[in-house]
């Protein structure tokens, strides 16, 4: 499996871990799990994107070095408004983000956020039910990723993860 | 109006499932320092196998979020989950 379906599934085990009253650093690990488990499949896709062929694995690896994480949640907010001046790549793609696409963008960065919370803010706690629902949601971010992987939309979307600025 | 008094009259108006026992919302700054929303889902307890459908809760935020911006809100929405009871 890749990197980032065992991250997820890393999620959902640390958040289940525990049989009756969950530990906070088991969930807080899962919250941090299900963000990067969305990062590395966006970075995995636009790394693949952008580097394509079975034998430049080592190439690609250095192109996923250059994803950043405040770059990827710029380009997710530039994606996941649907208003209509909402951002320049509404001129790339000619229409709304298609919904699928929005709900990636909106995982990302709701997990994104939640990961900080989880790894730095010990002044609250995290509870099951709110890690299962961010499992929840990186689970339909990486379903409504496959749906839409491959499509103009999708491609440009990989493009401005990359394109510091310019979102 | 506030930002946030604007995003729960946007969900009074939107109206909820019938799986949310209630919401919280108010202001909050992100980890990049950016003014925001928190809004948390209060799941009933009976309805807690919600919390791990992704369709629903995605659906729920994609209404949360297009609502928000329909009123005319600028600023970042983050919608959480939590059960009604759950401690942490």
């Amino acid at each position: 499996m890749a990197l980032h379906d065992d991250l997820l599934a890393q999620a959902a085990r640390l958040a289940r871990t525990d049989k009756n009253r969950s530990k906070q650093a088991n969930l807080r690990r899962a919250a941090s799990a299900a963000y990067y488990a969305l990062f590395h499949l966006l970075i995995d896709q636009g790394s693949r994107f952008l580097i394509a062929g079975p034998q430049r694995e080592a190439l690609r690896h250095q192109v996923a070095r250059s994803f950043d994480h405040g770059q990827v949640k710029r380009a997710a907010q530039a994606f996941a408004t649907v208003g209509a001046n909402a951002s320049p790549w509404r001129a790339v793609l000619g229409a709304p983000p298609s919904q699928p696409l929005t709900s990636v963008a909106l995982a990302f960065i709701e997990l994104q956020e939640a990961r900080h919370e989880a790894d730095y803010d010990l002044a609250r706690a995290f509870t099951r039910g709110e890690v299962e629902a961010l499992l929840a949601r990186a689970k339909a971010g990486f379903s409504h990723w496959h749906a839409v992987a491959g499509t103009a939309e999708a491609d440009a979307f990989l493009v401005a993860l990359l394109l510091k600025g310019r979102t | 109006m506030d930002v946030a008094a604007r995003v729960e009259k946007a969900l009074e108006k939107m109206g909820l499932p019938d799986w949310v026992e209630t919401t919280h919302i108010g202001p909050m700054l992100d980890h990049t320092g950016d003014p925001a929303v928190r809004v948390i889902v209060v799941v009933r307890p009976d309805r807690e196998a919600i919390v791990r459908d992704g369709e629903a809760l995605t659906a729920l935020v994609q209404k949360i979020h297009a609502a928000a911006e329909k009123a005319g809100v600028d600023v970042l929405v983050y919608t959480r989950f939590t059960v009604s009871g759950q401690a942490a």
